[in-house]
């Protein structure tokens, strides 16, 4: 990217609805977007025309990763899709970026009206070396009883920045699903923010995430439970090796009057090299009694029993760890439609730990 | 940017028309669809309302049955004493006030310098930006120091009537006959009584008042004195160093095993009063201790501070348990800090029990720099109507194969706001370690608040760390169990509610477990059934 | 010529309580071994040992696999010599499926690429011997399986894997007697090829009226006390280890449980 404007001020993000100690730096995040121009992105096209009073409601919810970067994603974007999902083939977006396109500002409306169906994929990648930003946003208007599964695949390479903000609405009987994949970006900045607004709305979440180099993650899930008999869950597997650095910033809210609510998050981080840091911050806050929350949060090396049984077969010490990372893995990869896709992330993840 | 979003639009425009005579088509297909959607979506919502209504009726039910008292007698804790005393400085903090409590105690200089310098540090600080609120505290309506009208005794009979009643009622010098190997007793400021059995003293041990403590052994007392607790911590921290005035010092010599607990009482009887007595204690290598610290106060109209500062020593292969049952009144901000540092094989064990006071803010820390050393925290917080407890652990992993547990429960009614917020961090080269936590929150009506903010930072990958968190209110099916076999509501809920306390009851000695179950069936009276 | 494993006095302590003290033993090509002795005498112990678990970190002792010392081979290292063993309790792996999992183990074993097609069919044979049903090779490697059918994809790792020497922890316990007798069939007409030989712990005769043990070994207390032949295994499960304790002058263990 030549001329690019350097930030003076410090950019952060994605602070936590209840923020705690300040010295442990877990409150927000540093957001490393540098761009402050308008670069057109010319490998795909906008589909659809964005729905400007949708986008208002949206902001009036939440404001992504922080409000800063929802105005700079407003300023530069060149990229804009509008999808109103009627029962259809999933819908799959490739992203490529490089040196030719080295900026991606996108703004996604994902609206699925009652009753419909529909999965989009949207799968952000590099196709060289070059440093890369992405600034997106993605809005989920989810009507009453319809569903829809929404999958992020993120392969930058580590020199870039990855910035995503979901914001997510659910309705009545509706539902959710949302999968992501991070695999690259040495920065990479995740929010989602959803709210079960309906009668036994409900918001599934699985991530599966990969750190290695220098990269740092920041994984931030903010899930309001607030009409009646909700049902949330997120589930967050990982591995880190070398240098890399992890944030899993998961919070249920149970706001007043979600009774018969129902929530769960559960992160489990495997520890490949004594150089990771692995920071976990999983936040229940109840306001309402008629309510299950639950969070589980574990960390650790790979058992060494799990080790011994896949060596007794004969496989190789990093191979037998490649095929753990791999099975934490595979219920988020299971939610990726096209095969070859899911074929190709596993084989990353295992090309990746063999390499170590 | 407006000329490239009208070239996306103009763009999809023209792909539009290329595509238009399809789209009649589908809209008529759609219109045929749309009707049938709007038929299912009708019936739909009509079911969803109709289970709704149902869902409301049944929870109405249950919640019909609820009613709660705004304060409740809370019988001996309540007992008011005129407030008669020899010494009351008067309300608010600068260094002449600073200057006062030091000269009315004859303090080496030493100790002036160390108050002068967290004065400063104090003044520096902020109160912190996350938490309870703490803008109703005014220091400027505190009396950090207010001496009352006896001396330091170490007969029950030379402590003044009244207050020797007061400790009477809440049961200490029966408790010191019966089960305690020493007491110490502190009204507001000073410390009115202090006791150790004769056959620890000649073993060794020293369990005196704080003040004592620094004109009696100022070598070791100048050597440890803020070394745990610093008084940048945090902005209470400081406060408590720039005022502290009375506590216990408490020195077990190396493999001396203290085998009945000693306590520590402090009962503030002042209104617009703070406390902020200072505890230190040092257990040598090999030597173990229970420590047991009660608090209470009868209820004021107006705000009471406590900023107590607590720093234990815990040296190789000793043992220190620390238990607190803290019951202040509903008026008190409870600001208290409480650190541990524990050696090689050292074990710490924290127990603690929160059921008083306006607003807490309290997380005992451990730090683990000793390879093989150990803490464990069992904690109970219970939060009534107007109570905002914001309670945890932390704990610090600085050696190799360093062990910790965290179990936690937290209840909250009424209204009341419970919130568990703790650290747990495994520091680089910290080989080995194991960490563990479970904290449960109960929450028995829809006005309270139960909120969870655990952080875990874990710095290298030879962890084995496990963490788990439930919240949610008492299960339908287990008060229908109990009931089914003849118990009364209120009686099934209470039982539910002492069993989900028993871990941190189990952990106490008798006559506590019992104070605290009635401690629990008080706040719950009239709060169910 | 060498025998395929000679074990010489193995030695294993855990936290410097000796489990093994001092085990001598030998098993030769085509010879069926059985390893049988009270619970807790550390039978599990020798066989996790021979295959390097970990967790046992003070070995002394020397093991030796087709006269090759093998002490510093990693698990991975001997399950590539042709050496397996089977689980008592076999690990959960989410997320891969038994066929997935059975291939790539294959292929690293081989060094060769094997087809899906191919393989896919090689495991429906091995799955219809042992009467597993075919939606097994699809699930999650024995995640939610049933205990005989952990200890049966135990046996189906064995088929596929095809090694050498094979020990088998308890094979047969808790198994219904169906499943029994077809695992101890399959055993069987996996150990009729001459060239394999099988080191095999149990409690159970039925197993071993299958696959005809050559030798008996008798461990007590992390000894192997007694060696002999088939009529030694029925002595003992008629009258149990008590004859044998009284035998060396041991102290007799009562109500023990041959289970």
């Amino acid at each position: 990217m030549t001329n690019v404007k350097m930030k003076t001020k410090e950019l952060r993000g994605n602070t936590l609805p209840a923020i705690t100690w300040n010295w442990m730096d877990v409150n927000d995040v540093k957001i490393d977007l540098q761009n402050e121009q308008i670069i057109p992105y010319t490998a795909v096209q906008s589909v659809g025309t964005i729905d400007h009073d949708l986008k208002q409601t949206f902001y009036d919810l939440d404001h992504g990763i922080s409000e800063e970067v929802m105005r700079m994603n407003d300023e530069q974007c060149n990229l804009a899709n509008h999808w109103t999902i009627s029962d259809s083939e999933p819908i799959e977006v490739r992203l490529p970026q490089s040196a030719e396109n080295p900026l991606l500002v996108d703004q996604n409306q994902i609206i699925v009206p009652p009753l419909q169906k529909g999965t989009v994929v949207l799968y952000n990648y590099s196709e060289d070396d070059s440093r890369v930003e992405r600034n997106s946003t993605i809005l989920v208007d989810v009507e009453n009883d319809a569903e829809v599964k929404v999958v992020l695949i993120q392969r930058l390479n580590e020199n870039s920045v990855s910035n995503v903000s979901i914001v997510a609405r659910v309705g009545d009987g509706a539902r959710l699903n949302l999968a992501t994949v991070e695999l690259g970006a040495g920065n990479t900045v995740f929010h989602y923010m959803v709210d079960m607004e309906g009668f036994g709305a409900e918001s599934h979440v699985k991530t599966a995430y990969l750190g290695s180099g220098n990269d740092h993650l920041d994984l931030f899930y903010h899930v309001r439970h607030i009409g009646e008999e909700c049902i949330s869950d997120i589930q967050v597997n990982g591995a880190l090796m070398d240098h890399a650095v992890k944030k899993f910033r998961g919070t249920i809210d149970f706001v007043e009057g979600c009774s018969g609510s129902d929530g769960n998050e559960e992160e489990f981080t495997i520890l490949l090299d004594d150089t990771v840091r692995s920071i976990a911050v999983p936040l229940l806050l109840a306001h309402e009694d008629d309510i299950v929350g639950n969070h589980a949060a574990s960390a650790g090396q790979i058992d060494d029993e799990q080790l011994f049984y896949l060596m007794s077969r004969g496989l190789s010490r990093k191979e037998s760890e490649g095929l753990i990372v791999e099975s934490r893995m595979t219920p988020t990869f299971d939610q990726i439609p096209n095969e070859e896709l899911r074929l190709d992330l596993r084989q990353e993840v295992h090309t990746r730990i063999l390499r170590r | 940017m407006a000329n490239l979003r009208s070239n996306l639009t103009s763009d999809h425009n023209i792909k539009q028309l290329d595509t238009d005579h399809k789209v009649r088509q589908l809209n008529t297909d759609r219109n045929v669809k749309r009707l049938d959607t709007e038929r299912i979506l009708a019936e739909k919502a009509a079911e969803r309302e109709a289970l709704k209504e149902s869902r409301r009726k049944e929870r109405a039910e249950k919640l019909k049955e609820r009613t709660y008292v705004e304060e409740l007698d809370r019988g001996v804790y309540d007992i008011k004493n005129p407030n008669t005393y020899e010494i009351m400085l008067e309300k608010g903090l600068n260094e002449e006030i600073v200057r006062e409590i030091s000269s009315i105690k004859n303090e080496p200089d030493w100790m002036l310098e160390k108050r002068l310098a967290a004065l400063k540090i104090y003044r520096e600080m902020k109160n912190p930006n996350w938490g309870p609120d703490l803008s109703e505290l005014n220091m400027d309506e505190i009396a950090t120091y207010i001496r009352p009208k006896a001396q330091m005794e170490s007969n029950w009979q030379e402590v003044p009537d009244e207050i020797r009643r007061t400790f009477e009622l809440l049961g200490i010098p029966e408790a010191e006959l019966d089960y305690l190997s020493g007491v110490g007793a502190q009204y507001d400021s000073e410390v009115v009584y202090h006791n150790v059995k004769d056959y620890l003293a000649l073993q060794g041990v020293i369990y005196t008042d704080f003040d004592s403590a620094v004109v009696e052994y100022p070598e070791i007392i100048q050597e440890y004195f803020g070394t745990c607790l610093k008084p940048n911590l945090h902005r209470y921290s400081a406060l408590h160093y720039a005022v502290w005035s009375g506590g216990s010092y408490v020195y077990v010599p190396e493999g001396v095993h203290v085998d009945i607990p000693l306590q520590s009482y402090f009962r503030m009887n002042a209104p617009g009063a703070g406390q902020f007595e200072h505890t230190l204690i040092i257990v040598e290598k090999g030597g173990s201790l229970h420590f047991i610290e009660g608090c209470s106060a009868p209820r004021y109209n107006t705000i009471n501070l406590h900023a107590g500062g607590v720093e234990l020593f815990v040296k190789e292969g000793a043992k220190l348990r620390y238990s607190t049952i803290e019951n202040w009144s509903r008026n008190m901000y409870n600001l208290n800090s409480k650190r541990a540092i524990v050696e090689k094989d050292g074990v710490i064990e924290w127990i603690s029990g929160s059921f008083g006071s306006r607003v807490s803010m309290l997380y005992p820390a451990s730090i683990l720099i000793g390879e093989g050393a150990r803490s464990e925290f069992t904690g109970i917080t219970f939060a009534g109507a107007g109570q905002t407890l914001d309670t945890g652990a932390q704990v610090v992993h600085k050696a190799p194969h360093t062990y910790s547990t965290v179990e936690t429960k937290s209840i909250s009614k009424g209204g009341g706001k419970a919130i568990y917020r703790s650290l747990v961090q495994v520091d680089e080269g910290a080989y080995g370690c194991k960490s563990n936590t479970d904290c449960q929150s109960l929450m028995l009506d829809a006005q309270s608040r139960g909120d969870t903010i655990p952080t875990i930072i874990l710095k290298n990958d030879d962890v084995d760390f496990g963490h788990e968190a439930k919240i949610g209110r008492i299960d339908d099916q287990a008060i229908f169990y109990l009931m089914s076999r003849g118990l009364s509501e209120e009686e099934a809920k209470a039982m539910i509610v002492r069993g989900f306390a028993e871990p941190v009851a189990k952990e106490l000695p008798l006559e506590y477990a019992v104070e605290m179950n009635e401690l629990i069936n008080l706040e719950l009276k009239g709060a169910i059934g | 010529m060498s025998k395929m494993l000679e074990v010489k006095n193995l030695k294993v302590a855990v936290d410097d309580v000796e489990i093994l003290k001092g085990i001598d033993l030998e098993i030769g090509r085509g010879e069926v071994h059985v390893l049988m002795g009270p619970n807790g005498a550390g039978k599990s112990t020798l066989a996790r040992t021979i295959m390097a678990d970990p967790q046992f970190e003070e070995v002394e002792g020397n093991i030796y696999f087709e006269g090759e010392n093998i002490n510093e081979f990693s698990t991975d290292e001997r399950a590539k010599l042709g050496i397996f063993l089977t689980f008592q309790n076999p690990l959960e792996v989410a997320g891969i499926s038994v066929e997935d999992f059975l291939r790539t183990t294959k292929m690293e074993l081989t060094g060769e690429d094997i087809s899906v097609l191919k393989f896919k069919r090689e495991l429906q044979g091995h799955m219809q011997d042992l009467d597993l049903d075919q939606v097994y090779a699809e699930r999650y490697l024995n995640v939610g399986f049933s205990g005989g059918e952990k200890k049966k994809g135990e046996i189906l790792q064995m088929s596929v894997l095809n090694p050498d020497l094979v020990m088998l922890d308890e094979p047969d316990s808790g198994l219904d007697v169906d499943a029994v007798r077809i695992v101890s069939e399959t055993v069987a007409d996996f150990l009729s090829d001459k060239n394999k030989s099988c080191l095999i712990i149990t409690h159970h005769s039925v197993i071993l009226e299958s696959v005809k043990p050559d030798f008996a070994h008798i461990l007590i207390d992390g000894k192997i006390v007694k060696r002999g032949g088939p009529e030694l295994i029925e002595r003992v499960n008629d009258e149990g280890y008590n004859w044998i304790r009284e035998e060396l002058g041991m102290e007799k263990v009562h109500d023990e449980v041959l289970d």
